[in-house]
């Protein structure tokens, strides 16, 4: 149901709260999901960058050599969130993720908590919600009080 | 009746020293079961060092796992729950790892809180601290900024820095943080023992825990499990020698107790018959198993092959007893022959005992000792055994037929010595090309398995045992410090695409001079303060964000410098594999994988003039150590020999006698090696110890065969059945699917048909043997 969402280019917004930035953290751009493990994130603000996820390896900005997604342990939940959702593998994502549905298909809600204590330890939850086929916020909450909420735009 | 109660107490008493050696074996003895257990322990440092690490290094130690089928899900859950079904068995396991993380985890703790002693970094300048900030503060505004809360922790990045050597070189891609294949179809896991990959039963244990958990994993999924690594190899080796070796010791069994039970018709000597080589092995095994602290697997197999000859003394004392005459009448008389074939072949072999090689001294010893209990036991034990039984089958025709047979094997003399010659041009020809020194020449084990084993190290990164840089030096701090200067080296190399990667004790642990110099650039904590408020500049970082890095710089800077003895036992596991001490010197290895050009890299390590280093092809210094080790046991065969004649000549009172005997036997022994090398690639240490058997045989055959006044009474079919026994045993063992069991059998059934042809052509005819003729 959720696969046939999201092809093609969707533009984003993105707000991040950081314990450690006395300012928060506003970034748009776009995101296009490859199937079937690559994920494009193309960001014009605030610095012009390219985050390109394939599988499991990040590369920055057309970089030849990735860096593991592992070395950011919520990269990592948010890929997980993201491949899980997009390809379709909801067992992948429930695998990693205890799962929590509600409203109907129009508008609904998905609550994510990590099971594993390493993603624990990075993130408190992952609540998407989407309208239909559409994919419209998610909202990621860490046990530091940081917090990013993203939209996507049609 | 005296006779027979002394019988039946005689035995109680012998099954009851059995079971004590047993009990002694089982309780003192420690097993190794390895081909490098067999190595010589002298050489150079370089080779001391290489076996040694062969022997107990960190490669041999690596079991990989894949799971495959199943769904992704199905393949992750079993491999996460694997890791947490192994990773309690602290004792077996050094580690257990199904991803990168898995790997740095048990030394997490360590990396970090030593983390500014590890990274190499010495700039603390505002600049350096300009630049690190801008690239968190990068992180932190980029996709990854949320959960990167701790990169202030450690904003120059110094863990990452730190634990980069334990990341591996590149390793398998990961999925979820779990490794997979490259195809993507299997789960990967990566298990380290404690105990060295070439010794059975820890690996067997290891093995069984594996695949016991993953039984349990797997319930109800169609996944499957595939296993590599030295162990798999080692464990399988075995078993494969063990199955072949058991049907094949049936197949034996019924036709060899078909030519006995046709000499003595009845079970009694049958069973005695085995009681000689029963006991000379059990004795062999305790005294060696008490002698040395450990008693190599090798030494076992070939011992019991060296004392197989043991086999013949029972028959050689039956067949002689006379009409109506007793075993113990028989026995005392053929006992100066027996008596005489023991004695020149324990001096033989004792020369191995004084050899500087490790294993040929505890062959010597295990040889020695089994045939002074073997051959003791043939002349003072079995007669007593059964005292009652006399031969019941006439034999005489086929006394004349071996009669007949040596005769005219006299006439065609010239013929045996045509053939000796023809053999020994054959090995003339070849010259050195005789040998094959590969260690794997003489390894049991399944080419799929050590295919599999390279190909999943591949995928792991793990450096094999290929090839390797070793780095002599006097102590510790010198052969980290001088291993570390090749590190600019290696680098070129690995960018240069000569090598994959490396892996080397200096990586893991700097040397003390290397960590007092990051220890001291570290800035006091106002100093510190001052440059990175300037570093920060203009950008949107809180001040209370720098706090624990401020408080980790400073406690670095007072924290005691890392000595290899007390760093947490995961990092001293991997530095064991990578730095030891050989005989007063300490060897730092580099491990190299993926070496493409190795002459360039010897080239280039050559041209760092670090001192005491040596770019090492593994298998080349192996195949040199082999070719000394048979060198060796040639040379000490040959005094061998040498000395047999010796004694032989001394025990027959006569020099013409001893030559007629040793000469028709090392004929049979050069023309045996000729067949085996134009049959196959070349000789191997096995042949030749099994070719030292063949001496033993060959001996027996000639002491019975010829006339010289030691027996009495001589039955010329004796020589006859004892090699129509031994090429029947040996013969079924030429057809095992195993090479090496192959080349043991064919060699001894090749080998004693010529001795037996050969030492009758040439034993001296008067006397009785000519009488049935």
């Amino acid at each position: 149901m959720l696969a046939r969402g999201v092809n093609g280019k969707v533009r984003f917004t993105e707000t991040n709260h950081l314990a450690s930035l006395r300012r928060p953290v506003r970034a748009h751009g776009t995101l296009q999901y490859i199937k079937p493990a690559t994920l494009i994130m193309t960001q014009s603000a605030p610095r012009k960058a390219v985050y390109r996820i394939v599988g499991n390896r990040l590369f920055v900005n057309g970089a030849q050599r990735g860096v593991p997604v592992t070395r950011y342990p919520g990269v990592v939940a948010i890929v997980s969130g993201f491949e899980g959702l997009l390809s379709g593998n909801y067992a992948l994502l429930a695998h990693d993720f205890t799962t929590h549905l509600t409203g109907d298909r129009k508008a609904w809600h998905l609550l994510l908590t990590p099971r594993l204590t390493s993603l624990k330890q990075a993130i408190s939850s992952v609540a998407i919600s989407g309208r239909g086929a559409a994919l419209v916020e998610i909202e990621t909450r860490a046990p530091n009080g940081d917090t990013s909420d993203m939209r996507i735009l049609r | 009746m005296n006779a027979k109660a002394l019988a039946w107490g005689l035995t109680l008493a012998w099954f009851a020293v059995m079971v004590g050696l047993a009990v002694v074996i089982v309780k003192t003895g420690r097993f190794g079961g390895s081909l490098t257990a067999f190595l010589p322990t002298s050489g150079n440092t370089v080779q001391r060092a290489l076996v040694q690490g062969l022997h107990k290094g960190e490669a041999s130690r690596v079991l990989m796992a894949a799971v495959s089928g199943g769904s992704a899900v199905q393949r992750l859950k079993a491999s996460r729950a694997l890791v947490g079904l192994l990773r309690p068995h602290k004792a077996v396991f050094a580690l257990v790892a199904n991803g990168g993380r898995g790997a740095a985890r048990d030394v997490e703790g360590f990396l970090s809180r030593y983390r500014y002693l590890l990274a190499p970094r010495t700039a603390w300048t505002v600049g350096a601290l300009r630049v690190d900030l801008q690239r968190d503060l990068a992180i932190l505004e980029s996709p990854a900024g949320l959960t990167s809360g701790e990169i202030m922790a450690d904003p120059t990045g110094a863990l990452m820095a730190a634990a980069r050597p334990w990341m591996g070189g590149g390793g398998p891609r990961s999925r979820h943080g779990e490794w997979e294949s490259r195809d993507g179809r299997s789960a990967l896991l990566l298990m380290e023992t404690h105990r060295s990959g070439f010794s059975v039963t820890p690996q067997r244990r290891a093995l069984h825990l594996i695949h016991a958990a993953f039984t349990q994993v797997s319930r109800g999924t169609p996944l499957t499990l595939t296993m590599a690594g030295t162990g798999v190899v080692t464990v399988a080796a075995n078993d494969r020698v063990a199955a072949s070796a058991k049907v094949l010791t049936v197949i034996d069994l019924f036709l060899v107790a078909g030519i006995l039970f046709f000499v003595y018709r009845s079970a009694p000597p049958m069973v005695a018959s085995l009681v000689p080589l029963t006991s000379g092995a059990m004795v062999a095994t305790a005294v060696t198993a008490l002698a040395f602290p450990r008693l190599a697997i090798t030494t076992l197999g070939f011992g019991t092959m060296l004392i197989g000859v043991a086999m013949d003394y029972p028959t050689y004392v039956l067949l002689h007893m006379g009409p109506g005459e007793g075993a113990r009448a028989a026995a005392r008389r053929v006992a100066r022959a027996l008596g005489l074939a023991m004695i020149a072949m324990v001096i033989g072999f004792s020369t191995m005992i004084v050899s500087r090689l490790a294993g040929l001294v505890q062959l010597g010893v295990f040889a020695c000792a089994g045939l002074v209990a073997s051959a003791l036991a043939a002349r003072y034990l079995l007669p007593f055994m059964m005292p009652a039984w006399r031969p019941t089958a006439d034999l005489s025709a086929w006394d004349r037929r071996a009669s007949r047979a040596i005769s005219g094997l006299r006439r065609a003399r010239w013929v045996s010595a045509v053939v000796a010659l023809g053999g020994l041009g054959v090995l003339a020809y070849r010259g050195s090309g005789v040998w094959d020194d590969h260690l794997s020449a003489l390894s049991p084990a399944p080419h799929v398995l050590m295919a599999r084993t390279g190909r999943m190290a591949g995928e792991f990164g793990v450096p094999g045992l290929s090839s390797l840089v070793v780095v002599s030096a006097d102590n510790t701090q010198q052969a980290l410090a001088r291993s570390a200067a090749l590190i600019p080296v290696l680098e070129r190399l690995r960018k240069g695409g000569m090598v994959a990667s490396y892996q080397l004790a200096a990586g893991y642990l700097p040397t003390l001079a290397t960590q007092r110099r990051r220890q001291q650039a570290l800035p006091a904590a106002a100093v510190l303060q001052r440059r990175l408020r300037a570093a920060a500049a203009h950008m949107p970082f809180r001040a209370r964000a720098f706090r624990p890095f401020l408080a980790a710089v400073q406690l670095a800077r007072h924290e005691p410098l890392l000595r290899p003895e007390d760093v947490p036992a995961p990092v001293r596991a991997r530095l064991k594999g990578l730095l030891m001490r050989v005989h007063g010197r300490v060897v730092a290895f580099v491990r190299l994988s993926g070496v493409h050009n190795p002459r360039r890299v010897h080239a280039m390590i050559r041209a760092s003039h670090v001192e005491g280093a040596h770019f090492v092809v593994v298998k080349r210094v192996v195949g040199a150590l082999m070719g000394r080790y048979r060198a060796a046991l040639l040379k000490h065969s040959i005094v061998a020999a040498l000395l047999m004649a010796l004694v032989l000549a001394i025990g027959l009172r006569s020099a013409r006698e001893a030559l007629r005997l040793v000469l028709p036997m090392a004929a049979a022994i050069l023309t045996t090696s000729a067949i085996l090398v134009l049959m196959g690639p070349g000789l191997t240490l096995l042949n030749l110890v099994a070719l030292l058997l063949i001496a033993g045989l060959g001996m027996g055959y000639a002491l019975f065969l010829g006339d010289h006044g030691l027996i009495t009474d001589r039955r010329p079919l004796a020589p006859w059945i004892c090699a129509a026994t031994t090429i029947t045993g040996f013969g079924v063992m030429a057809f095992a699917s195993v090479a090496m069991l192959r080349q043991v059998g064919l060699t001894v059934s090749i080998g004693a048909l010529l001795a037996l042809i050969f030492t009758a052509a040439w034993s001296s005819g008067r006397g009785r043997t000519a009488e049935g003729a």
